[in-house]
């Protein structure tokens, strides 16, 4: 028997740090004590169990009995050795959260709104930020990531250049701060012999690419030197993704060839599974071939002011910083622009991280999207904050009465704290159990475009952030209450019966609820600005007719097609055999095509105007243009004519210009005015036929850029590459796609037909990044808006039923029904108005914020900032109404006869 | 005029005809005061530890025929000395408290 109470004894009583004899004695001394208790109550007619029950709770607190025993076995306390002080500490704290879970289990309601408004701020925050970790904080697959540059270039006109194969070559040959510099330019290429043909993704490198990343292949080898040069053997290093998908994973892959844009290359390596990286600039790439080849076959590469796709990375040397690689970079493009002032005066090395480069435009969506979370989770927050503030002052005679007892302060601390710990770190399981499930709908949610966002997951970093925010919004719910303690005299409370409250904690959770509204406001402020964004975005005219059109890209391979004539011979039969299929109202050809994301630049003078000042010159959007493209895209003819059949290569130079270049090049004419006109482009002069309206080419938000449009027959540049546009004659021009196919194959079966969508799809691509940010801070925004409703509808119905005693003396002395509704909807909506008001003062400054998502909206657009708190007072009033309306129901007898 | 706790002198007071186990103490504390004096075993223990370090009592483990093991506390020479020094305070202070709280019960 006493062996039972034995070992009870020693399971609860913590250690006390002395001898252990003497320990020993004291542990049997308490175990009789309980055994007695238990007979005692026994012998008076208790049943074995009660017996038992009434011995176990006979000591109701270990941790003090313990620090009691130890201070009286040595009255110096302080010399308490520090183990045993945390160890009591942990057992008070313990015996705290036990409590703290015993009294949650009986306030049910209480702690399933507690924990599910945590679990969704939490969960939330979590998801998002898997989505940061993901993208913007796990590190490159590649050997010491950090150590990777990317390299291009800038001048003052053109902010970001792709790289001179020229410039390359200096920068590798005079750097002092690199191991290595590879060059690497993107290439897709047409893959005959299996199956149909296709086009395929692939990267030209020069040979030390790999080593440079750190990346060995799987099977095989990579570029050996000897093969990256002018005239090399035709060699191709592949893609696990294409051996195992297009060679069906072929053993005997080593030493087969593949034709690629009609030569045969034979395969040397595969690379491993997973490279390259997700994000990587070839991430997409399947296969790689030796970029120094090409450099040999192309001498138009060879032009030192040719900026023709190439990126440029580098490996930093060990304990070279990036700051230092940057001055050593300036130092040789300087050197570069005094050797050659014809192409390089003005330009730059602009360098930046590897991996800056590839997620520096996502990175500060996702830092927004953050940003956003985080305000609700500190919504979510404040309202667990008030619930537990309302729970502290229903308990507050118990503290009371604990203190009375002697509980020390730090033991009530304790107490506060144990209940906000409780609820976050339920809410932070919870949240997790959320987080997972939102991960699983991120294809659904992530703006399509979001680079290495496949790669999301619950990892370590990710589970730790969680912990820490569980943590986090512990201590801020408990905050509260626990400052509460120190205002409440534990006379006072004893005294008036301990459940009406001391004003203070009525001021704090006023302040909670206008915090509450202030950071709804703002996140709702965001939302209202982007929407009002996106709908002046889809009021824009792009200044094409989007309706009814198709496009697709032909891109040909010069290996098939290696001069003018035969690529200019196949778009004229290929524009006829289009022209010839029912249903087609309009053919015409461009590149590159507006809103495509392809833009092409050049600048130009003006023939018969003064030079204009070196660094000056003007620039405007290029694109070539063959058969009836303006009318197919629905583009207004301002004056002279539109290009035709009669503008080839023999005739004489001409060209069409918007009316946004009729302003700019010839300043303010009208379009009549500049028919006949010359400007210099390529070293032609070229003679403006004609005006047409504008058209937003890059994006519908961008500045209005001036265009020229040239005949493709008579472009000098490369015209190996046309988008197709037809003008479907009635209904879907998606229903064009496969006669068009068809059309294509006719003239070549071994070209294939790209990107084919309808201009109406395109044009909604431009705006889906946009949209879906809206949708996903508008869920935020909603979440806010009903949190704080939900917040100010607790206060508002705990101070009316602690006012209902005044409210009762108010009506017996005849106040109205309609002024006891007026004084509780006042009290609570000036609540609102002042948190409102911060808020809108708060949203004022959110342009920094917000600035890429804002189109023609200012941060302090009148029409958001006062829909907004409008919007959130109507929710307030809503959350005032209910008590108040039940404040109206109070019959004063019953109020007055309470007390 | 120094007034020691009221639980220490109880105790003291309580162990002066014979020495007691611990149960033993609580249940004649609760007895002889009506229940007014109610000193839970959790603060009595360690009040006895700390009147055993300060050698007002001591405590000794003895078997009786037919009980187990009992830790026993008898008062000390000192622990007498203190009792009575005690009780000459308490003696003055309910004397003093009676004059001035029930003046016309005397």
């Amino acid at each position: 028997m006493s062996d039972y109470w034995l070992e009870y004894v020693h399971c609860h009583l913590p250690r006390l740090g002395l001898a252990p004899e003497r320990e020993q004695e004291i542990a049997v001394e308490l175990a009789q004590q309980l055994e007695q208790v238990e007979r005692e109550a026994a012998t008076r007619g208790a049943n074995a169990a009660v017996a038992r029950q009434r011995a176990e709770e006979h000591f109701p607190d270990w941790a003090a009995l313990a620090r009691a025993i130890v201070a009286a076995e040595a009255p110096l306390a302080a010399r308490l050795p520090w183990r045993l002080r945390l160890a009591l500490a942990a057992a008070a704290a313990g015996s705290e959260l036990r409590l703290a879970l015993r009294g949650l289990r009986r306030a049910r309601g209480f702690a399933v709104v507690g924990v599910l408004t945590l679990a969704l701020g939490i969960g939330a925050c979590a998801a998002v930020f898997s989505l940061v970790n993901a993208v913007v904080l796990q590190p490159l697959p590649y050997r010491q990531p950090q150590q990777l540059m990317a390299m291009l270039e800038t001048s003052r006109q053109f902010p970001v250049m792709s790289v001179s194969w020229p410039d390359y070559l200096d920068w590798q040959r005079d750097n002092r701060s690199f191991q290595q510099l590879a060059a690497f330019r993107g290439s897709d290429m047409v893959l005959t012999g299996h199956g149909p043909a296709a086009m395929v993704i692939g990267a030209r490198v020069t040979a030390n690419y790999f080593p440079m990343l750190g990346v060995a292949p799987e099977r095989g080898r990579t570029f050996l030197p000897s093969e990256d040069r002018a005239g090399g053997p035709a060699v191709v290093v592949l893609s696990d993704k294409f051996w195992r998908s297009r060679l069906g994973g072929d053993p005997s892959w080593r030493g087969r060839t593949l034709d690629l844009d009609g030569e045969a290359r034979t395969v040397v390596g595969v690379m491993p599974a997973g490279f390259p990286g997700g994000a990587a600039l070839d991430s997409q790439a399947e296969f790689w071939t030796p970029l120094r080849a090409f450099v040999g076959e192309q001498p138009s590469l060879q032009n030192r002011g040719r900026h023709a796709g190439i990126v440029v990375l580098g490996r930093l040397r060990p304990g070279v910083s990036a700051s230092a690689a940057q001055t050593d970079m300036a130092r040789v493009s300087g050197a570069l622009a005094a050797a050659y002032p014809a192409t390089n005066a003005d330009s730059r090395v602009r360098m930046q991280g590897y991996l800056d480069l590839l997620v520096g435009d996502s990175s500060g969506a996702l830092w927004l999207l953050l940003a956003a979370v985080g305000l609700v989770l500190l919504i979510a927050c404040a309202n667990v904050a008030n619930l537990l503030l309302a729970r502290a002052l229903s308990t507050q005679r118990e503290r009371a009465v604990r203190a009375a007892l002697g509980a020390t302060r730090g033991r009530l601390w304790l107490q506060a704290l144990a209940e906000g710990v409780c609820l976050g770190g339920l809410g932070g399981m919870a949240g997790l159990g959320l987080a997972e499930l939102l991960l699983r709908l991120a294809p659904v949610l992530a703006p399509a475009t979001l680079p290495r966002a496949g790669q999301l997951g619950l990892d370590a970093r990710v589970v730790g952030f969680t912990v820490a925010l569980a943590v986090l919004c512990s201590l801020l719910c408990a905050l509260a209450p626990a400052l509460r303690l120190g205002a409440v005299g534990i006379a006072a409370c004893l005294k008036d019966g301990g459940d009406s409250p001391a004003p203070g904690g009525i001021r704090m959770r006023q302040a909670l609820v206008a915090i509450e509204m202030a950071l709804a406001v703002v996140l709702l402020a965001g939302a209202g600005l982007m929407v009002r964004s996106l709908a002046r975005l889809q009021g824009i005219q792009p200044g094409f007719h989007a309706q009814g059109v198709l496009t697709f890209i032909i891109g040909l391979p010069d290996s098939q097609y290696p001069t003018r004539e035969r690529q200019l011979a196949f778009f004229r039969r290929a524009e006829e055999k289009l022209h010839q299929l029912p249903g087609v109202a309009a053919v015409g050809g461009v590149f590159p095509l507006p809103l495509s994301g392809n833009d092409w630049e050049a600048p130009y003078t003006v023939v018969g105007a003064p030079p204009p000042a070196p660094g000056q010159e003007p620039s405007a959007d290029i694109a070539t243009v063959r058969g009836d493209y303006f009318a197919a895209m629905g583009i207004p003819l301002e004056a002279g004519r539109r290009l035709g059949m009669d503008d080839t290569g023999s005739a004489p130079p001409v060209a069409v210009v918007d009316i946004v270049f009729a302003q700019q090049a010839f300043g303010g004419a009208t379009p009549a005015s500049v028919i006949g006109r010359q400007v210099k482009l390529d070293g032609v002069n070229r003679t403006v036929v004609g005006v047409v309206a504008h058209v937003q080419d890059r994006s519908l938000a961008g500045a209005p850029r001036p265009e020229l449009y040239l005949p493709q027959e008579q472009s000098k540049l490369n015209v190996a590459a046309l988008s197709f546009v037809m003008q479907a004659a009635a209904g879907n021009p998606l229903l064009l796609a496969a006669p068009a196919e068809a059309g294509i194959a006719a003239v070549d079966a071994g070209q294939p037909v790209t990107d084919l969508f309808s201009m109406e799809q395109l044009r909604a691509r431009g705006l889906s990044d946009r949209r879906r940010m809206l949708g996903l801070l508008g869920v935020l925004a909603l979440l806010a808006l009903v949190l704080a409703g939900v917040g100010i509808y607790g206060v508002m119905a705990f101070l009316v039923v602690q006012r209902t005693r005044e409210i009762g003396v108010r009506m017996a002395l005849g106040a109205s029904r309609g002024r006891v509704l007026g004084l509780v909807m006042g009290q609570g909506l000036r609540l609102a108005a002042i948190g409102a008001a911060i808020g809108v003062l708060l949203a004022t400054r959110l342009d920094r914020l917000l600035g890429a998502y804002l189109f023609g909206t200012a941060p302090s657009d009148p029409l958001t900032l006062a829909a907004v708190p409008a919007l959130l007072l109507g929710i307030a009033a809503v959350g005032c109404g209910v008590p108040a309306r039940r404040a109206t129901r109070v019959d004063p007898l019953a109020a007055l006869r309470a007390e | 005029m120094e007034l020691k706790g009221t639980a220490e002198v109880a105790v003291l007071s309580l162990l002066e005809a014979r020495a007691r186990h611990g149960y033993e103490l609580a249940q004649l504390m609760e007895e002889r005061s009506g229940g007014a004096l109610d000193l839970h075993a959790a603060s009595l223990y360690p009040l006895l530890y700390r009147l055993e370090r300060r050698g007002l009592v001591e405590g000794r483990w003895v078997e009786r025929v037919g009980e187990r093991r009992r830790r026993y506390y008898k008062l000390t020479a000192a622990g007498r000395k203190a009792l009575a020094q005690q009780r000459q305070s308490w003696r003055a202070f309910l004397a003093g408290m009676r004059a001035v709280v029930l003046p016309h019960e005397g």
